[in-house]
């Protein structure tokens, strides 16, 4: 079925200013499309996170929101997706990343795979001098 | 496929006549049929003709397949089963064979053509007839399920500051979430500083649903309020216990009757005595 | 932006505004760790250092690991200088999102709003003198 995008958002991510400012663009564009109180703040939240992971491990990078109408299944079936860009050094082993507790620097470990519980779909492709990706999408109902 | 449309057309206004007589003996088709007006009907057959045409003539199906699925979904959620269309397509089957061998006998190689055709045209339509049913239906569950869940979790005040959670009922991941929404959501409209969730109700307890329970305990206290679970039989106890998942840092009791007069102790001291207990559950 | 610190008696209060940066975060930090261990001027009616620190989080929307963890340092470090924390208005959909994540508050106390946290704060305070060195 049709999966259509509107335009996206795009947003620099390189220090703890911007970081709000990303979150804040997630919460408002999520707000629209009819997400309850309590999804927009575990949107909001995974951005958070995942935002600092790439200002501390990435060097920083960017953002974009795009609203999608329609999955596989289901038409009409409205969700976020939220896809994260650095071009840092990368994560050798995005798998052990994702386990609760692992950590390479001043954090707790908790960006990856807490993001990942708060969203329902996630995804992390990473080459090592590259640089990573995060694709994460939240689904209305 | 072309061949078959060809043959269908000309063939259109007797197979149809005969169709409609099949439909008026189906009594739930009979009653969709009268709900509409003569003009309706013939929009409708206009359309679906136009439709059919597009995705046999001109290879476009997606219309006419969106066509049909929206038709099953209605006849899902009017509640007639699937089983009811099947009648149809053999009578349209048998009759288009029977008029295809009068016309081409001396060709039976064209016959089979068209033969092919038509099985080919009507599997695919039957297919995505079946899978819109079962979606319609599926969705159509989750609708009731998330009435249910709704009704199914009431939270109660007993006095200031106390409310009381019976979890009836399995706990999945939806569900846990759904509770925990709305018990945080009375927390703070209630201004509850202690919470009894009384899990009797919940015939497994597994780590899966330990760790929903125990989260939502760690939220409710990040709001000011603490939680006792209740209702933990011998059952889950061992069950917990040697699957480890014990929900460390949630105070446990056997039976509400215990956590109300756990409650009452709390509340009675006051504030500091409950902070006292959290301090020495913490240091433990 | 810096956050405003009331001083109400022997407890101070910091009403969170907004988002707030990581570097408002550490700054949050140093002002409430040297107000809470300043004792008042001579003359004053209050002779002690603020015994508590009530944080209010109800305009929050948002409470990801490093916020959470620097207000449990916050509360850890103000701790060493003989002052409680009570952390009031956290709103149910960050406490959910704070839950998911993993993330405790283990270090201060907590309070459905800003009076349930000074009454908190007060019984805490009046219990220490109580039962001194407990």
């Amino acid at each position: 079925m049709a999966v259509t995008m509107a335009p996206e958002s795009r947003l620099p991510v390189r220090d703890d200013g911007e970081i709000v400012g990303a979150r804040r663009a997630a919460r408002a564009l999520a707000a629209t499309l009819g997400f309850s109180e309590t999804d927009l703040t575990m949107i909001a939240t995974a951005v958070s996170e995942i935002a600092r992971n790439m200002v501390e491990y990435g060097g920083g990078g960017e953002m974009t929101f795009a609203v999608i109408d329609g999955d596989g299944r289901v038409p009409g079936r409205r969700g976020l997706r939220i896809t994260a860009t650095d071009h840092g050094p990368g994560i050798p082993d995005v798998e052990r990343a994702m386990q609760d507790g692992y950590t390479t620097g001043r954090g707790l470990g908790l960006g990856l795979p807490g993001a990942r519980r708060l969203m329902d779909e996630f995804r992390v492709e990473s080459a090592v001098g590259v640089g990573t990706t995060v694709s994460m999408t939240k689904w209305v109902v | 496929m072309r061949e078959y449309w060809d043959f269908y057309e000309k063939n259109r206004d007797a197979v149809d006549a005969t169709l409609r007589a099949v439909v008026e003996k189906i009594p739930a088709f009979a009653q969709v049929m009268r709900s509409m007006s003569p003009a309706q009907l013939a929009e409708q057959e206009k359309r679906g003709l136009a439709l059919q045409r597009q995705a046999l003539v001109e290879g476009n199906w997606r219309p006419y397949l969106e066509d049909l699925a929206a038709q099953a979904e209605n006849f899902a959620r009017s509640g007639i089963p699937f089983s009811t269309w099947l009648p149809l397509f053999t009578s349209f089957r048998v009759l288009l064979r029977g008029r295809l061998f009068e016309a081409y006998a001396a060709d039976p190689a064209r016959v089979a053509r068209i033969l092919d055709g038509m099985n080919h045209y009507l599997d695919r339509a039957v297919g995505v007839l079946g899978d819109a049913y079962d979606l319609a239906k599926e969705r159509l569950i989750g609708q009731q399920q998330e009435a249910i869940r709704e009704l199914s979790t009431p939270i109660l005040q007993l006095r200031e500051g106390l409310l009381i959670l019976p979890v009836v009922g399995l706990v999945d991941t939806r569900r846990a979430r759904q509770i925990t929404e709305s018990l945080l959501l009375r927390i703070r409209d209630r201004r509850a500083e202690l919470v009894i969730m009384d899990i009797t109700g919940v015939p497994i307890v597994d780590s899966k649903v330990a760790n929903h329970l125990a989260q939502a305990c760690e939220a409710a206290r990040l709001m000011g309020a603490q939680v006792i679970v209740t209702g933990i039989s011998p059952e889950i106890a061992q069950a917990l216990v040697t699957i480890g998942a014990e929900m460390r840092g949630v105070r446990t009791l056997a039976d509400l009757q215990s956590g109300i007069e756990e409650a009452d102790r709390l509340q009675g001291f006051g504030r500091s005595k409950s902070l006292a207990h959290e301090a020495a559950a913490e240091t433990a | 932006m810096r956050v405003p610190i009331l001083s109400l008696g022997e407890v101070l209060v910091a009403s969170i505004q907004d988002a707030l940066t990581d570097r408002g975060w550490r700054q949050l930090q140093a002002d409430l760790l040297a107000q809470a261990g300043r004792r008042p001027p001579p003359g004053s009616r209050r002779k002690t250092a603020p015994r508590g620190v009530v944080i209010d989080l109800s305009t929050m929307d948002v409470m990801d690991s490093y916020a959470t963890r620097s207000l449990d340092g916050i509360a850890r470090m103000l701790a060493l200088r003989g002052a409680e924390t009570v952390v009031v208005g956290i709103q149910p959909g960050v406490a959910f999102a704070m839950a998911q994540l993993g993330l405790g508050l283990a270090s201060a106390g907590t309070a459905v709003d800003l009076e349930a946290g000074l009454a908190l704060l007060a019984e805490q305070v009046r219990g220490d003198g109580r039962h001194h060195g407990a």
